[in-house]
């Protein structure tokens, strides 16, 4: 189901959360939120989910407006970082609380979704006598049991160790296809936002920096905050304007256009990230592939580049 | 040191009357006041008083110790059922708010209790301001027998020991997690099914402890029954004083009280273990 939110506004005392968000998920979408902390990505959530009402604004789901329903009567189901998780219930008591509020039957769906998390069995136990990453799934599950058509996760991963982080994104991915139920995640995590999604949403001080398929705003960053957020752009001011230009494009030599010192050299498995900073004092970051040889620190090297990597900022 | 303290305090405030209460019970009053000696002659423990016969034959006795524990119970009782809307009402306050809200929970704390009693006289007696308002109203055409009744004492009990169901409910209420009642909502759960699945359950064991924390007390209270209870209906508490103070037999209030003692024994130990859960 689409979810459409237009010029949400929302404050907490001194501090703006969202500042006239305008948004727009499609029915089916896997849509990423992808912000720093502050950026306002985890109150959308919570006023979509109708927790927290809006200053100003409309949220519509699947064109009906969300004005005053409170969250037991929106077609959305939330996923929460903690989980939250019923302490005194089982895990099949969890799963089949909102089917047991719906007055659906509630045995052979909740064994079809322990079944679909890979929990099957799993059912009498307590949340407590679950690791981190099967209390993750249980969440899931009873977030799915009602079928519901639009699917909100507040940093779903963000509690799991990075080995589990990887397969749980990818096993996220294959529910939101099978179920065809729209997802809206919110993440700090730019490789998860790029990996997972059809889309990602770039929020920063409540607004909508960018959105757009994760290839294209990568490589066609709109803004200063997108280029610098996902991918760490270095980000040049010339009289022709504002660019980007992704580390990955900086070539290190004896030859090119800007003379640097080497200030820092860090292996990082795949690549290699070198920070040089130039006479003028500003940084600039490249990365090399993990074979390369890379510079010593303190030498002096020559920075270039091609014209054409160079991405029009619009600030 | 603390701990040696702990003890010479227990020992002479608490365990030392305690046995002082438990020897009298079976002491042989050669006169009607103290001292009393020990059924006990050669070393040898001889036939003693006659106190726990009394008390366990006369029905009189043990029905203002069920009576007594009734009133607890409906006490504790009301005052759960009062402390959860008023927690959670707190609770739902700006923070700053909350002191305010609580410091008024309190307030009657801090005016003597004699005075909070005779008020609730002035407040129930047939010529008392409610019945003086329902009067002047027409509501009724004779006054209703409030004080002296157990609608009465419920209502002195309940308002004097509110704030020890409020406080520990307050506490746990006040650190309980809501994102699990925001999870319930959002699975479909209105507001009271979210209580009655979700925040009651998470709280029944500070609801217990709270439930017994007023309990205990009350059931030995005397001072409020005698004041505003029916006097025909003597509770526990009552009837000890009675035996100490107008009947004169010492082992017979000090038996009484040790049974009463016995009887708060069990939900005691209770109240412990749900401490220790906590």
């Amino acid at each position: 189901m689409s979810l459409r939110v237009e010029g949400l506004s929302k404050r907490f005392g001194a501090i703006t959360a969202l500042d006239g968000l305008e948004l727009e998920v499609r029915a089916g979408e896997f849509l990423a939120l992808l912000g720093g902390s502050g950026s306002g990505k985890s109150t959308l959530l919570r006023l979509v989910a109708g927790f927290e009402a809006p200053d100003a604004g409309r949220i519509t789901i699947g064109g009906r407006d969300m004005a005053g329903l409170p969250p037991q009567r929106r077609p959305c189901a939330m996923m929460f970082q903690s989980y939250a998780l019923f302490p005194h219930m089982s895990v099949a008591q969890n799963i089949g609380y909102g089917l047991r509020r719906a007055g659906m039957p509630e045995r052979v769906r909740v064994e079809e979704l322990l079944a679909l998390v890979g929990l099957a069995g799993y059912g009498a136990r307590r949340p407590a006598q679950l690791s981190g990453g099967q209390q993750q799934r249980v969440a899931l599950a009873r977030a799915l049991a009602t079928r519901p058509p639009l699917l909100l996760l507040d940093e779903p991963l963000a509690a799991l160790d990075a080995g589990l982080r990887a397969q749980t994104g990818a096993e996220l991915r294959r529910l939101q296809r099978e179920t065809g139920t729209s997802f809206v995640m919110v993440t700090h995590d730019q490789a998860e936002a790029l990996g997972l999604a059809d889309r990602i949403a770039l929020l920063a001080h409540g607004r909508l920096e960018q959105i757009g398929p994760p290839r294209e705003v990568y490589a066609s960053p709109a803004t200063r905050f997108v280029a610098e957020f996902l991918g760490a752009a270095n980000v040049l001011e010339t009289a022709q304007g504002v660019f980007a230009l992704r580390p990955e494009r900086l070539r290190l030599g004896s030859l090119g256009r800007l003379a640097a010192t080497v200030t820092q050299v860090a292996f990082r498995g795949d690549d290699w990230s070198v920070a040089c900073v130039t006479a003028a004092g500003q940084t600039w970051r490249a990365t090399l592939p993990g074979d390369a040889t890379p510079p010593v620190p303190d030498t002096q090297l020559m920075l270039d580049w091609d014209d054409a990597a160079m991405v029009r900022l619009r600030a | 040191m603390i701990r040696a303290l702990a003890t010479a305090w227990l020992g002479l405030l608490v365990a030392v009357p305690l046995l002082v209460v438990l020897a009298i019970a079976f002491a042989i009053p050669d006169a009607g006041l103290p001292p009393f000696r020990l059924p006990v002659e050669n070393g040898r423990w001889v036939e003693g008083n006659e106190s726990w016969t009394v008390l366990t034959e006369d029905g009189f006795y043990l029905a203002a110790l069920l009576r007594s524990l009734v009133v607890a119970g409906a006490t504790a009782g009301l005052c759960l059922l009062l402390s959860y809307p008023m927690a959670l009402g707190i609770l739902r306050a700006a923070p700053g708010r909350r002191v305010l809200l609580l410091a008024l929970v309190l307030l009657p704390l801090c005016i003597g209790f004699v005075l909070r009693m005779a008020a609730w006289v002035g407040l129930l007696r047939d010529s008392g301001l409610i019945n003086q308002a329902l009067l002047a109203l027409g509501v009724i055409s004779e006054p209703l027998p409030m004080l002296y009744s157990r609608g009465g004492l419920l209502a002195g009990m309940v308002h004097s020991y509110l704030p020890f169901a409020l406080l520990p409910l307050y506490a746990a209420l006040a650190a309980r997690d809501t994102r699990l009642e925001e999870a319930a909502a959002d699975l479909g759960a209105g507001a009271f099914t979210v209580f009655r699945t979700i925040t009651l359950p998470g709280s029944a064991v500070a609801g217990a402890a709270a439930f017994l924390l007023v309990f205990i007390p009350a059931a030995g209270e005397f001072v409020i029954p005698a004041i505003l209870g029916a006097p025909d209906a003597l509770l526990a508490g009552g009837a000890i004083w009675q035996e100490f103070f107008a009947a004169r037999d010492w082992p017979l209030a000090a038996a009484a009280s040790v049974a009463l003692l016995v009887a708060l024994l069990p939900p005691l130990l209770l109240w412990q273990r749900l401490e220790q859960r906590r």
